[in-house]
């Protein structure tokens, strides 16, 4: 019974991703990979080509996708950043320390309501430890030291601060509790942003980004099974906004808090719910030299209902969700923005054989999109299975409101002299079509190896920036634009995969292209690399240690628009080092960074990162 | 270099043939002596002194897991200049061999160089203190005195990743003292 319970609480049904060709990492493997951060979550999945211009904070971008990543914890939909700036990794609510698995799906499904492309799963785990703790601290190599002395115009660039967590557990018979915190101090100094930043503050403050994430959880059996989740963020810091070219200075503020859970259950029927509430707000700080002031808040409201039915073979869900976002700010006219959906999704299985088909309608009242999928998967003989995908997805640009959403309803809170912010007013937002092939064979015992192929008819607005001023002091200038990319792409992988007894390694190459568009959509492709390879090992000596490498190589890309738009290939070897203390209480890891000392850039704004080592202590009890 | 290379491929085979003979974290060997870099510190403006190390060890993965920490000034060699207090604090792991009576020892190390600027005479420069990584290959010498007294050789070679990349060469040479790990101190090792 206590087993059951166990299962139950650590890994709800419901919450596991419904992938084919998911890409899975559990605890063991992310602290084996160096993950002390977040933002590590970008580095080590492999259909995840992350950008990030600080260095701390990445954007998902999933490869080949027109689409923004999707983040989910425990089936809770994620606002981790407000609607005015890309989605980022860093305020994600959730501490690395309660991270248990991280799935990343690539093909669409009903997700919180949903029909969408790709999607990160983030599962916590059961919170085992009644205190738990940890401090990364990150060292970059490259500093002049004891030559400042010599050479006083040395720029001395500090990049990383500690990052702290600290959490508290509870465990009774049928309850479970976990708060968790998450402290941040960041440096975004580095000589590529360095003049903006700078620019950007009052004389005599130093450029820091320094934030607390705070997390809980509460999950009870009691009355059929709910999970409660709540996170707040309390940050001040330099994000950089791509519709201003630059870094603004926010003071940040956000709550976010749901539950999900079953209603009533009868035979093979259950209703479940779902509600998730969220307020963030972001306002110009005094140390700001900026002449812009965001002034923005947002609430959001979220509820639905799902009835499914379970068989053994067959597992139907059809539901209903509203959803409601209430902005307000500086010359926002209409700040409201409904949303209502309607999805089905059926899934049979029988054996390794799988079949799911997904339908969802989404609508703001005046309009609507409508949004299929078909996933099937067939073994092939005992060894081999193959699988085969195709999707149609059409959004609303309500769905994924943005700066440039906001600004058509009249929000002038980022305007500043000589910046011309666009304006979407198309009210359809990305569509996409999938034709998706893959094969997974299994040839020898401990060998796994796959390959898949996925075509791409893609339609967007993407947003064209204009810079006048040299890159080192770039900021958006003159009249942007917003252009549809319009054109077919495809993309293919192959990997492989084998686990020994005391080593595991992992490899993998992909390719990307055009195969036909317009200008716009090549530009928007070629923001990806045309071509990565991978190789992953990780050697576990005893049962208290593990070693890991990663070697991961990328085609250069191109960002038309940037001053300099040229950002170069490169190969990037980081080492770990995970020692386990005192049957499992303690950790201590070293993780080198790009330590061959490749030139490190993934934005033509961005930071040049240099070799770096990160010391992670971590305690459980 | 090739042929520090080669020998620490023969010290790590040797190691592993001898490695089920030392159970991992069984014994501690504690041991402090004189720490001598050699040369110059950073550069011609800047002339290493002698100093102290302190060195731990433990036989674990068929090799030795080891600690260590070397101290040393730096005394500047034209004025307006700070002095700098040097401490070298390093992780690693060595395959050994015997051979007779001594033991012999090679492997990498990895940790951080810290340096703090004297600021004497109301001097003060742009930095108070600086922080950077280093790896480095260390080999190590003991000969047996007693059953469990050692006395004990270091010669490594470090470089510390600053704008400018570094080497520090050093020696160090004093008496070590092997115990057993208590048993409470191996179950948190192990």
């Amino acid at each position: 019974m206590a087993l059951l319970l166990a299962l139950l609480l650590s890994v709800p049904a419901d919450t596991l991703a419904p992938c084919v060709d998911g890409q899975t990492l559990r605890r063991a493997d992310l602290q084996a990979a160096g993950v002390g951060r977040i933002n590590d979550l970008a580095r080590v999945l492999d259909d995840l080509d992350a950008t990030t211009i600080d260095g701390f904070d990445s954007w998902g971008r999933i490869s080949g996708s027109i689409r923004p990543l999707r983040v989910q914890i425990d089936g809770f939909p994620v606002y981790a950043n407000s609607t005015l700036e890309p989605g980022g990794l860093e305020w994600v609510p959730i501490t690395v320390g309660e991270i248990e698995v991280v799935t990343f799906c690539p093909e669409p499904s009903v997700v919180g309501g949903a029909l969408s492309g790709a999607v990160l799963y983030i599962q916590a785990s059961p919170p085992a430890p009644r205190l738990y703790g940890s401090i990364d601290y990150g060292n970059e190599t490259g500093d002049p030291g004891p030559l400042r002395y010599l050479e006083p115009d040395r720029p001395n660039v500090d990049h990383e601060g500690p990052d702290i967590e600290l959490a508290g557990a509870h465990r009774s018979g049928r309850d479970r509790m976990w708060l968790g915190l998450r402290s941040r101090h960041l440096y975004p100094t580095d000589t590529a942003m360095a003049t903006r930043v700078y620019d950007a503050l009052v004389p005599g403050r130093f450029p820091s980004r320094i934030g607390q994430v705070w997390s809980g959880r509460v999950q009870t059996v009691r009355g059929g099974g709910h999970t409660l989740r709540a996170g707040a963020v309390r940050a001040e810091g330099l994000p950089h906004l791509p519709s201003l070219g630059r870094e603004v200075p926010m003071r940040r503020r956000g709550v976010q808090g749901g539950a999900r859970g079953r209603v009533a259950q009868r035979g093979r029927l259950q209703l479940d719910y779902h509600a998730t509430a969220s307020q963030k707000s972001l306002r110009q700080p005094e140390w700001s030299a900026l002449p812009v002031d965001p002034g923005w808040r947002e609430v959001r409201l979220l509820g639905g209902l799902e009835v499914e039915s379970r068989g053994l073979q067959r597992h139907v869900r059809v539901g209903i969700q509203g959803e409601h976002l209430q902005a307000s700010g500086p010359g926002l006219r209409d700040g409201s923005v409904p949303l209502g959906r309607v999805w089905a999704q059926s899934e049979r299985r029988r054996g390794r054989a799988r079949e799911t088909v997904s339908a969802s309608l989404v609508t703001t009242g005046n309009e609507a999109a409508a949004s299929g999928a078909f996933v099937a998967t067939r073994p092939l003989g005992s060894r081999v299975d193959a699988s085969i995908m195709f999707s149609g997805e059409r959004s609303l640009a309500a769905e994924a409101p943005d700066l440039a959403f906001w600004t058509a309803r009249g929000y002038t809170g980022l305007n500043a002299e000589g910046i011309s912010l666009v304006r979407r007013v198309r009210g359809q937002g990305p569509s996409e079509d999938r034709l998706r092939f893959s094969l997974t064979a299994r040839p020898a015992p401990g060998v796994r190896i796959g390959a898949w192929a996925d075509a791409r008819r893609q339609r967007a607005d993407v947003v064209h920036v204009t810079f006048a001023q040299l890159p080192e002091r770039a900021s958006v200038q003159g009249e942007s634009r917003l252009e549809l990319a319009d054109g077919d792409g495809i993309l293919g992988e192959a990997w492989a995969e084998w686990t020994g007894r005391v080593a595991r390694v992992r490899a993998f190459g992909r390719v990307a292209g055009v195969v036909r568009g317009n200008t716009a959509f090549r530009d928007w492709w070629k923001r990806q690399p045309e071509a990565r390879g991978g190789l992953v090992a990780t050697v576990w000596p005893g049962k208290s240690l593990r070693l890991s490498a990663r070697l991961d190589g990328r085609t250069a890309t191109s960002w038309a628009g940037y001053p300099d738009p040229e950002v170069p290939a490169t190969l990037l070897l980081d080492l770990h080092l995970h020692k386990t203390l005192w049957r499992d209480r303690f950790r201590v890891s070293f993780s080198g960074r790009n330590v061959l000392g490749a030139e490190e850039r993934w934005h033509p704004l961005g930071a040049t990162l240099a070799p770096r080592l990160h010391v992670r202590l971590e305690g459980r009890f | 270099m090739r042929v520090l290379c080669l020998l620490s491929v023969v010290l790590v085979l040797a190691s592993g043939a001898r490695a089920q003979g030392h159970a991992d974290w069984a014994t501690l060997t504690g041991g402090i002596g004189a720490g001598l870099p050699v040369g110059e510190f950073i550069g011609p403006e800047w002339q290493a002194e002698p100093g102290f190390a302190i060195r731990g060890q433990s036989p674990a993965y068929g090799g030795a897991a080891r600690g260590s920490l070397l101290v040393f000034e730096a005394e500047p060699q034209r004025e307006n200049l700070p002095g700098i207090l040097v401490l070298v604090s390093a992780v690693g792991w060595g395959a050994s061999l015997d051979v007779g009576t001594v033991r012999l020892g090679l492997g990498p190390e990895l940790g951080v160089v810290h340096m703090r600027f004297e600021a004497e005479g109301g001097f003060t420069g742009p930095l108070k203190n600086e922080t950077e990584v280093h790896v480095g290959l260390v080999g190590r010498l003991e000969v047996p005195l007693t059953s469990h007294l050692q006395a004990w050789a270091d010669a490594s070679v470090a470089r510390i990743a600053l704008a400018d990349p570094v080497t520090l060469s050093s020696l160090a040479v004093g008496l070590s003292v092997r115990v057993r790990t208590p048993g409470w101190l191996q179950d948190v090792l192990r």
